[in-house]
């Protein structure tokens, strides 16, 4: 049914909202396969291709926790069991003292975890992608906005994808080759 | 329940406050005759506690004027109610003056035969602590009401500037005070942090209050014949202003330790020891548990500060822990033998505490209750 | 805030998306390098070789080349890093507390106000490093199994403030470099040359602006921002903590955590003054650098001034509040020892100077922002170099007391520091974007509104 050498149908539109809008009326049509692409992060998009869900925050709170206690958990090996030496009087394990240090490595490691996330969840780094294909698409990081129907999508068929497309008004159609 | 019914049984509940603080007030009087100092001390405290209440919401509302923000209109009402105790607690500080020989050694009979003492005598004297002390009430009392007449004005040209002066002037004179009634208890300590600390937590006192206020009007209000008034992440804002000023609060007061613990030094550990060497200790940690972790934890999940319920919680128990932090700040040093209460703290607590919600709870209504719907509207 | 100017537009009129990304790129991707870009490239590579031939001198015959010795052993070195790590501070600041308090007039200056953060902070590391006397055995410093069974000094808060740093300059490079992947990718789509095109590709990570990635990215900007804020009061208060868990007369202060931070958000804010005025000059960013950013930036500077004002005005009451000789001696040797000369030169920088900046009229006036700026960054270094020299020259037996003199090397250093520093920002300006584009088109297209 699908062609192995097509990854989709493109359409540009001419602003944020009528590319909201149009994905909005192609989920209502059934078709759940949506990407959007726009020049800047466009309130609502992502939501209305589909239902989102981050589990960005949980991972830099993980990342941040385990920063963070290992670091108090080396000071206390170190300092206390592996090799304890009387320094000015201070207890071997200097709470106090230890704080810093953690804190410095929760940071860090919280935001190790989210850049690392963000990267991983988002498929980057992908140097080639289908949608490069079409000249046009370059438009996407200045000024343009897309929409394109995936030929993997369980509804798709090129020519009412294209069809669909169409009716929404874009500036253009495009296929983009795999 | 119609408005005037709700009014004349507010009234009512003032009228019982205001009977039940002045005789908590006259029994404090009572304990003063058989332990002066210690019924001095509670004295103290909820002295401080009021005036943070007061303080607080002047330094905040004019950082408002300066940052701007949805969240400061919406805690306006209550901020500007906060400023009507003031003068009560300049009256209530009198029997302070009263009693300055038996809570400051400095000022103790005899003091001067301690050379340490002499030496600070061209700053810690009588003479020089009231000019301090009535130059301090001055200011402030001057700045509540300026303040007060020109946020009431609609177009103020030179707003800016008054606030950012009068956070100076603010810091500087809060700085003066905390130094002179609370570090001055222990002459032999200094820490040139701790006016900012005081500072600080006195704007999270304050922001904790309204906060409070917000989100009970939030949940009365939140009926189907009510829909909210303010969108939920109006509630984030406010939410977010508390995590801000609670680690703000948290950074300061860890420095602080961690320099006198690292450098232990007498001029800073004879402050802290009777703190942590005996059963007070219980309370530093109480501070670090209610004061941080719990607060931190709960405003840093965004359901949580979208929830007027949690709000109302985190900011009642930030209100406590400021009653407990001042206690900490003031009273382990004349009771050095471990966790002790008087019967005079929870009346001294409730007879200053009890006027100055009575004044300040009287206001807030008078400004909010004749136009509760219009009042919605954000400016 | 009721001023006439903060009702001004954020943005001049008449911008669009593809105007203002067409500005930006295009000032990297086809404006001709000219010729004050080249003086000035010249001369801070002159500046870069003095630091270079000092480092090979310093290496072959140690710290002794510097003017240090003892009492005096730590000088212009760690003058020169506190400097340049506190005027990284302000970048991070501006780029992350605004955003959380959605100011959204923060838009055109995150970029570069981000681009000093990482250049300042890795200026900053070669002092320490170079300090440490063996600078090859730095990496000691580190937590690591080895044969040797060293662990580090937990409780030092010279390695509290090596976590600093290495946490900060990781960080700073990954906040900054994680906003730039979208511009990257415009400068991709946009560059004319297949060289051009396979560089910003490569860099560009293959961001091609989805809508759930935007979504993660917006997410993680935003819990980046929330963590940058707490770092930046943390790893100054660890090189304030440098000085404090010291028990020296004038190091030895409560205040010094926060009263470091504020200087080095003074400090930042003056550098990203000295910076931004040209910028917005050459570049012609009038349109999106516009008064209002300018004034906002001189009224932030004056408030972390009046706070370090605060801060110094704390430290000499305390000492005589408290009364303790030795406070009350090293407070009166500022005053009027033989380095007072740095101590009033600082007061008239950092308090004096600075209060022109209540008035309307010098706020706007750029050229006087600009003479401001340079005399709060002279300031705040002579202010570093009075607090750690003023207390070790004079400590508590006298017949220990020393002076301090630099030497070439010492001035050297200093200068091919700051060659370096403008090296890598005149290398910035040419291949990354000044501005973040994609901030800026949200913000053009949040002003304009939907379109119908």
């Amino acid at each position: 049914m699908t062609d192995p050498n097509v990854y989709g149908c493109m359409a540009q539109f001419d602003s944020a909202e009528t590319l909201r809008g149009a994905a909005l009326q192609l989920r209502h049509a059934g078709y759940t396969r949506l990407e959007a692409y726009s020049p800047f992060a466009v309130e609502g998009l992502a939501e209305a291709l589909g239902p989102t869900r981050s589990r960005l925050p949980l991972l830099v709170l993980l990342g941040g926790l385990v920063g963070g206690v290992g670091t108090l958990a080396l000071q206390y090996y170190s300092a206390v069991i592996d090799y304890p030496i009387d320094v000015g009087g201070r207890p071997a394990a200097s709470w106090p003292a230890f704080i810093p240090a953690a804190l410095e490595m929760t940071i860090l490691c919280a935001v190790l975890a989210g850049v690392v996330g963000m990267l991983l969840g988002n498929g980057l780094p992908r140097l080639y992608h289908p949608v490069f294909n079409v000249p046009r698409f370059a438009q996407a990081s200045r000024d343009g906005f897309f929409l394109v129907i995936r030929a993997d999508d369980p509804h798709y068929d090129s020519d009412h994808a294209r069809q669909a497309l169409i009716d929404l008004a874009p500036l253009s159609v495009d296929e983009v080759p795999a | 329940m119609t408005l005037a019914m709700d009014k004349r049984r507010m009234r009512r509940i003032h009228v019982a406050m205001a009977c039940v603080a002045s005789i908590a007030l006259l029994l404090c009087l009572l304990l003063g005759w058989h332990a002066p100092r210690q019924a001095l001390l509670s004295y103290l405290v909820a002295g401080i506690f009021g005036l943070s209440l007061s303080l607080g919401s002047m330094a905040l509302l004019m950082v408002h004027v300066l940052t701007g923000g949805a969240w400061g209109y919406y805690l306006r009402p209550q901020l500007l109610a906060a400023l009507r105790p003031l003068p009560w607690l300049a009256v209530l500080w009198l029997p302070l003056l009263l009693g300055l020989h038996l809570l400051y050694p400095w000022a103790a009979p005899g003091a001067m035969a301690d050379a340490a003492l002499r030496r600070q005598a061209w700053y810690l004297n009588d003479g020089f602590f009231i000019v301090r002390m009535l130059l301090c009430f001055g200011l402030w009392l001057w700045l509540a009401s300026a303040l007060r007449r020109r946020l009431d004005r609609a177009d103020d040209a030179g707003l800016s500037r008054f606030a950012a002066l009068g956070l100076i002037v603010y810091l500087l004179t809060m700085t003066t005070a905390a130094v002179d009634w609370v570090m001055s208890l222990v002459p032999a300590w200094r820490s040139s942090i701790f006016g900012l600390i005081v500072a600080t937590s006195q704007v999270l006192a304050a922001a904790a209050l309204a906060v409070l206020y917000a989100a009970l009007r939030h949940r009365r209000d939140d009926t189907p014949s009510h829909p909210p008034a303010e969108p939920a992440c109006l509630l984030g804002d406010v939410g977010n202003l508390m995590l801000t000023l609670v680690l703000a609060w948290s950074y300061l007061a860890f420095m602080d330790y961690l320099t006198a613990w690292i450098g232990d030094l007498p001029a800073e550990t004879v402050w802290y020891l009777p703190r942590l060497k005996t059963s007070w200790s219980a309370l530093g940690v109480a501070l670090v548990v209610f004061h941080l972790a719990v607060p931190f934890a709960v405003l840093l999940s965004r359901q949580a500060k979208h929830r007027a319920g949690w709000l109302l919680a985190v900011a009642a128990l930030l209100l406590v822990m400021h009653y407990a932090y001042l206690f900490w700040l003031v009273v382990p040093s004349f009771r050095p033998g471990g966790f002790a209460l008087a019967w005079s703290d929870p009346l001294a607590w409730l007879g200053i505490g009890g006027w100055w919600w009575v004044v300040f709870d009287a206001r807030w209504r008078a400004v909010v209750q004749p136009s509760a719907s219009a009042a919605r509207v954000l400016p | 805030m009721t001023d006439a100017l903060n009702r001004a537009p954020l943005l001049a009129p008449g911008q669009s998306l593809a105007g203002v990304t067409d500005h930006v790129s295009d000032i990297v991707l086809t404006r001709p390098t000219g010729r004050l870009w080249l003086a000035a490239f010249a001369l801070s590579l002159a500046l870069i070789g003095l630091l270079a031939t000092g480092i090979v001198w310093l290496l072959m015959r140690g710290v002794g080349i510097w003017g240090l010795n003892m009492p005096v052993a730590w000088a212009f070195a760690i003058a020169n890093y506190v400097w340049w790590i506190a005027i990284g501070m302000a970048g991070t600041f501006i780029s992350a507390a605004l955003y959380l308090t959605r100011q959204d007039w923060r838009s055109p200056l995150t970029r570069y106000a981000e681009t000093m953060t990482v250049f300042a902070v890795s200026v900053s590391g070669i002092f320490p490093i170079l300090h440490l006397g063996r600078p090859w055995f730095f990496y000691w410093l580190a937590p690591y199994p080895d044969r040797m069974n060293v662990w580090p000094q937990w409780r030092s808060s010279l390695l509290w403030d090596f976590f600093a740093i290495v946490a900060y300059l990781i960080v700073s490079v990954l906040y900054w470099y994680v906003s730039m992947i979208p511009d990257l990718a415009t400068l991709r789509d946009r560059a004319a040359t297949r060289g051009r095109q396979v560089f910003y590709g490569l860099l560009a990570l293959g961001w091609r602006g989805e809508a759930r990635h935007w979504k993660r990215f917006e997410t993680l900007s935003l819990l980046l921002a929330a963590l940058a804020v707490p770092l930046v009061f943390s790893v100054h208060s660890m090189v304030a903590l440098d000085f404090s868990e010291g028990l020296l007369p004038g190091w030895h202060s409560s205040i010094f955590p926060p009263f470091f931070v504020a200087g080095a958000l003074f400090s930042g804010f003056a550098m990203a003054m000295v910076l931004g005025l040209p910028l917005r000059h050459w570049f012609k960013l009038g349109d999106f650098i516009t008064p209002r950013h300018i004034d906002n930036l001189a009224k932030m500077m004056l408030a972390a001034g009046l706070f370090v004002d605060y801060s110094y005005l704390m430290e000499i009451f305390t000492a005589f509040y408290g009364m303790d000789r030795y406070d009350v001696a090293m407070t009166m040797q500022r005053f009027s020892g033989a380095y007072a000369w740095v101590f009033w030169t600082t007061i008239v920088c950092n308090v004096v100077a600075i209060q022109a900046l209540w008035s309307r009229r010098v706020r706007a006036s750029h050229a006087a922002l600009f003479g401001i700026s340079v005399l709060v960054l002279i300031g705040m270094w002579f202010e570093r170099f009075m607090l750690i020299v003023s207390s070790l020259y004079h400590d508590f037996l006298p017949s220990s007391w020393g002076m301090f003199y630099p030497t070439f090397w010492d001035l050297a250093f200093l200068a091919g520091s700051i060659g370096l520093f403008f090296l890598l920002f005149l290398l910035f300006v040419r291949v990354l974007p000044i501005v973040s584009m994609s901030d800026m088109r949200k913000l053009v297209h949040r002003l304009q509104g939907p379109r119908p």
